[in-house]
């Protein structure tokens, strides 16, 4: 104990003098050094703290300072690294498609150089372009921050590399059309699981495929395509069209036809039966003076009708030969 | 006042010493570094414990920091050929730190340095490895010839121990982020890519006019089904009215047949004579013998 005051003495005698030799502004300064990497924390920032390089409290929950008072010394002994906890990054890949002109339209290259302009193969060997981006959060910021140089860009050789190797299991029609929502989502998948092998600390929000085309110089050909099966429904609605018409048209002819046959029946046997019963009452006439009578008034009826009427005398004793002879 | 002032020097310059004799005998090793210490030419040490270590100062001992977090060496472009005689272009990445900070600071050097080692590794590994898959491997629907993966794997293994036993670079991933063919070959491409397109714009027309052609015949035989459906059933309801008809008439004939045949046969003449009808009487026939008769 005596060993220890008298080395500390000089030191503590030192800083009495110090103290007391110190005007205070200079005392009000140095208080200020050392309280200011003192800082406060909104509730969107977390922080990392780095005593003399090391970060502090690694491995254990309490690596991720904040929100609120963060007490560190002041640099170059801490430094307090701060970042923005809740938000999502947002990471576009375009190495896959065609660049924009610096006039912001897109490049197009008939030869497709590797060097220029990028594109996915399919299954079936067909080109596509693709845009993909990335929202992401930061779940470790230890491993984020800190073990990576520079993580976007590691990011982004995941993405490509999932996106070629899920491409080359699908062919076109299928990245075009109806495959497509399981083709991102594979995508994702095998991203997040290398995200976790690698350890980089985020989690995937969501990937996005912002854009997928056939390059322009078949862009024709595919939009044909599209054309011929808009043609071939066209023909088989108006062949619906067609039967629609056609089949009400028939179904009211066969009805027009029973219903001129039902007619006819109808007509028929009451014609018949009116006819019948006009007998029946004649019948109860006198048989002579009926026939005549009816023979008479069907003469009158016949005659006025007719077209043209001409008498000839009987033949002669010679037979029936009947010499008709035009005249007045 | 002065001689306060003096002592303000005083203490003003003892601190300046210790703050100075301070920086000159510690370092900071920084997260994600690794510090070689090097004396009067001599390697002694190397830090890879991030905090404050001790240290001579210059030019007794020298420091050379080494980033050791890890880093993304993105590959050239590299044209090869496939078992199956196909020409690609492959791009790829490879993942990789600094594991041993000395071999690699005497191996390499600088971690641009590193880039440059690699790419000599990778694109080696590349060349030899894919000229033992056909391009089937890198694009296809059949999972069993889709070896993307694999391929990954042996590029890992193909440069991990040199990386590490001859750079002290640790490999952490490596992977293939373009697949791509040359230019000279893609207009090939193309013309079977529209060739594709123009069998299947050829399908659905085929398929279109099939389909139409289908439902309009379905369509003409089942009208006729219709129609002779009900020309059958007009014919037997005409056929069963005039049967009950004649089953009327011969009722009535049964009754009385010779006024029946009278009156059906003034029933014929009204029919057949008509307007056009032109009629030759003999001048004795009744009634109209009364008209040379009568004086």
């Amino acid at each position: 104990m005596d060993m220890l005051r008298l080395f500390f003495s000089p030191i503590i005698l030192l800083c009495k003098r110090l103290l007391l030799a110190m005007p205070y502004w200079v005392l009000l300064l140095m208080a200020l050094y050392l309280v200011s990497n003192i800082q406060i924390l909104p509730p969107d920032e977390r922080a990392l703290i780095f005593r003399f390089g090391a970060l502090q409290h690694r491995n254990s929950p309490q690596v991720v300072q904040g929100p609120g008072l963060i007490f560190a010394f002041p640099p170059p002994i801490d430094r307090v690294f701060r970042y923005p906890a809740q938000k999502v990054y947002s990471l576009s890949v375009d190495d896959l498609h065609v660049p924009r002109s610096p006039t912001g339209g897109f490049l197009t290259s008939k030869a497709l150089d590797p060097e220029k302009v990028g594109y996915v193969l399919s299954s079936d060997h067909n080109l596509l372009h693709v845009r993909l981006a990335l929202r992401y959060r930061i779940a470790l910021p230890e491993q984020y921050f800190v073990r990576y140089a520079a993580p976007q860009k590691m990011l982004r050789s995941l993405i490509l590399s999932s996106t070629v190797s899920q491409s080359g299991q699908r062919d076109i029609d299928a990245l075009l059309t109806a495959g497509r929502e399981k083709w991102v989502e594979r995508i994702q998948q095998e991203l997040e699981d290398r995200i976790e092998e690698q350890n980089i600390g985020v989690d995937v929000v969501s990937l996005e495929v912002l854009d997928v085309q056939v390059p322009n110089s078949v862009r024709t050909d595919f939009q044909s395509v599209q054309s011929a099966a808009v043609n071939a429904q066209t023909q088989e609605q108006e062949a619906k069209a067609y039967q629609a018409q056609q089949l009400p048209k028939a179904k009211s002819w066969a009805n027009k036809e029973v219903n001129t046959a039902t007619e006819f029946s109808l007509s028929t046997i009451a014609k018949a039966n009116a006819e019948v019963a006009q007998l029946q009452a004649w019948e109860k006439e006198d048989s002579g003076l009926l026939q005549s009578r009816l023979y008479r008034e069907r003469l009158r009826k016949i005659f006025s009708d007719i077209g043209s009427v001409r008498f000839v005398p009987p033949p002669k004793n010679d037979g029936m030969r009947i010499t008709i002879t035009e005249g007045k | 006042m002065d001689r306060r002032l003096n002592q303000l020097r005083v203490l003003l310059g003892i601190i300046a010493i210790i703050v100075i004799v301070i920086s000159c005998f510690s370092f900071m090793v920084r997260q994600g570094e690794a510090v070689i210490r090097v004396r009067l030419g001599t390697v002694i040490e190397t830090h890879q414990v991030s905090g404050l270590q001790l240290r001579f100062p210059w030019p007794i001992e020298e420091l050379v920091r080494v980033d050791t977090r890890k880093r993304n060496f993105q590959s050239q472009n590299t044209e090869m050929l496939t078992k199956d005689n196909r020409n690609i272009i492959l791009m790829s990445f490879v993942l990789w730190s600094v594991e041993d900070p000395l071999l690699f600071y005497q191996a390499v050097g600088e971690l641009e340095e590193g880039d440059d080692k690699l790419n000599g590794l990778i694109t080696n590994a590349k060349i030899s490895i894919l000229g033992g898959y056909d391009l089937s491997a890198l694009a296809s629907t059949d999972t069993k010839l889709h070896k993307y993966s694999e391929i990954e794997d042996k590029l890992q293994v193909a440069i991990r121990s040199i990386a590490k036993e001859q750079y002290g670079m640790r490999i952490h991933d490596v992977g293939l982020s373009r697949l791509s063919l040359p230019k000279e070959n893609i207009s090939a491409v193309f013309q079977q890519m529209r060739a594709e397109r123009k069998q299947y714009a050829a399908r659905f027309k085929a398929e279109g006019s099939q389909k139409a052609a289908e439902i309009r015949s379905r369509t003409d035989v089942e009208v006729a089904e219709i129609k002779a459906k009900a020309i059958e059933e007009a014919a037997k309801i005409r056929g069963d009215a005039e049967a009950k008809a004649a089953r009327i008439y011969a009722e009535a004939y049964q009754k009385d047949p010779d006024l029946y045949r009278f009156v059906r046969s003034l029933d014929t003449l009204e029919d057949v004579l008509g307007t056009k009808s032109s009629v030759i009487l003999r001048t004795d026939a009744e009634p109209f013998r009364l008209l040379r008769e009568v004086k």
